[in-house]
């Protein structure tokens, strides 16, 4: 309602700090409109506008390399390395740690690319080693019904080629894990506890367990109010009942 | 994938229209979710942004979820509700259950403006650009009484014993 003003109905907490508002929405709302489109898929194709997943630079300050990698390296089969000098680093905290030479060197800032490879710099922006793939087997390969699949979203959103072709056995593994769980789920990815019983019945974002008899609650009901049956999907575990979904 | 996976294209295609075609056949404007034992779970609200904004629904259903989250029981003059005020379960400042959540709000946004749905998604746009100003600070989530009043709500993981186990 236009001109009303806000009724605080209770007291606030940890996310309650004031800040200058205009400021805020300065830097961080809602980011860019070209930022949205990179992100939406469909956005621009349908008129002949262009892709924007591919034109232009758009996701440089919401989508980190690094982040991606984290997930990949998590999702995937295998993982590239850095080399420095021969040597292989084991990770990229090491790559930090490695000395004089590193120190200085921030994750964001640290790499670039040159000729189609990822190189690492120094503080001088002189390139010091190059990150070479090398075939290294990850013992976890594992999905989730959103993580997954926001890998796979970010990382074509970003258009970065070689990043892409890096992290391309991620990619594979990512969106192999998502296939099988539709297959698993019967053209649903389901989410729930499996093998792990304190694990979200729920994995997205309306992660909220809401027994019935909460009323202050907020998670999806019923329209009776029960709340929905959780999902215990595996076929390798019993199916126990559990004392807040039997309704 | 088939941008990522380009030669796998065909494989990805025939994947991505099977999903688009079961989830524009089961997922109706009218439904939040589907619970383990694939019992429709009822309720319109901001989840018609997600489906939208992925892409997931075909163009009828596409089209049929717009019109819903348009509509002035999910759409206020602050933003998209999580659930609509016709839900029997509704409440202005349950956490998915009626709140507004900016950052919600932002993927049905993108969502109209690529189906070119300007007025809708600007509505969403401005609305909730009024209330962070109005309200001061930019919160989790915020409440819009069914009479239209802005209401500042506490963190919900924060204050209610009884909301402990949102996580």
């Amino acid at each position: 309602m236009a001109g009303v003003e806000p009724e605080v109905v209770s007291a606030v907490s940890r996310n309650d700090v004031q800040v200058d508002v205009e400021d805020l929405l300065k830097g961080c709302l809602p980011v860019s409109e070209e930022e949205v489109d990179a992100l939406a898929p469909q956005v621009g194709a349908a008129d002949g506008l262009g892709d924007p997943l591919r034109d232009g630079e758009h996701l440089g300050t919401c989508c980190r390399v690094d982040v991606l990698e984290a997930l990949g390296v998590r999702l995937g089969e295998h993982q590239d390395m850095p080399r420095i000098d021969g040597v292989e680093v084991a990770d990229r905290q090491d790559r930090v740690r490695l000395g004089d030479d590193a120190r200085g060197f921030s994750l964001r800032d640290d790499v670039a690319y040159q000729a189609g490879h990822r190189v690492i710099l120094d503080p001088a922006h002189r390139p010091v080693a190059r990150l070479e793939p090398t075939v290294r087997v990850c013992r976890w390969n594992y999905g989730t019904s959103d993580a997954t699949s926001w890998f796979l979203v970010l990382l074509d959103a970003t258009r970065d080629h070689p990043l892409q072709e890096e992290l391309s056995a991620h990619t594979r593994a990512a969106a192999g894990w998502l296939e099988n769980a539709l297959g698993r789920g019967g053209g649903f990815v389901r989410c729930g506890p499996r093998r792990f019983a304190g694990g979200l019945a729920q994995q997205g974002w309306r992660d909220c367990l809401d027994p019935t008899g909460d009323p202050d609650g907020g998670g999806i009901v019923h329209l009776d109010g029960s709340m929905p049956r959780r999902p215990w999907p595996t076929p390798t575990r019993k199916r126990s009942p559990s004392p807040r979904s039997t309704r | 994938m088939t941008r990522l996976d380009p030669g796998h294209a065909e494989h990805w295609s025939t994947l991505r229209t099977a999903l688009r075609t079961r989830l524009s056949s089961t997922f109706t404007p009218e439904m939040m979710a589907v619970d383990g034992a694939d019992r429709p779970v009822a309720g319109a609200g901001s989840q018609l942004g997600w489906l939208l904004w992925s892409g997931a629904l075909d163009e009828h259903a596409a089209e049929a979820a717009a019109d819903r989250l348009a509509r002035p029981d999910v759409l206020t003059d602050f933003g998209v509700r999580t659930l609509s005020v016709d839900h029997p379960r509704f409440g202005p400042a349950l956490y998915h259950r009626g709140a507004v959540w900016p950052f919600d709000n932002w993927i049905a946004w993108g969502a109209l403006r690529a189906m070119r749905r300007s007025a809708d998604a600007d509505r969403i746009r401005t609305g909730v650009l009024k209330a962070v100003r109005k309200l001061g600070r930019y919160p989790e989530l915020y409440a819009v009484h069914t009479s239209g009043q802005l209401l500042a709500v506490p963190v919900a993981n924060q204050i209610s014993r009884r909301l402990v186990r949102c996580w």
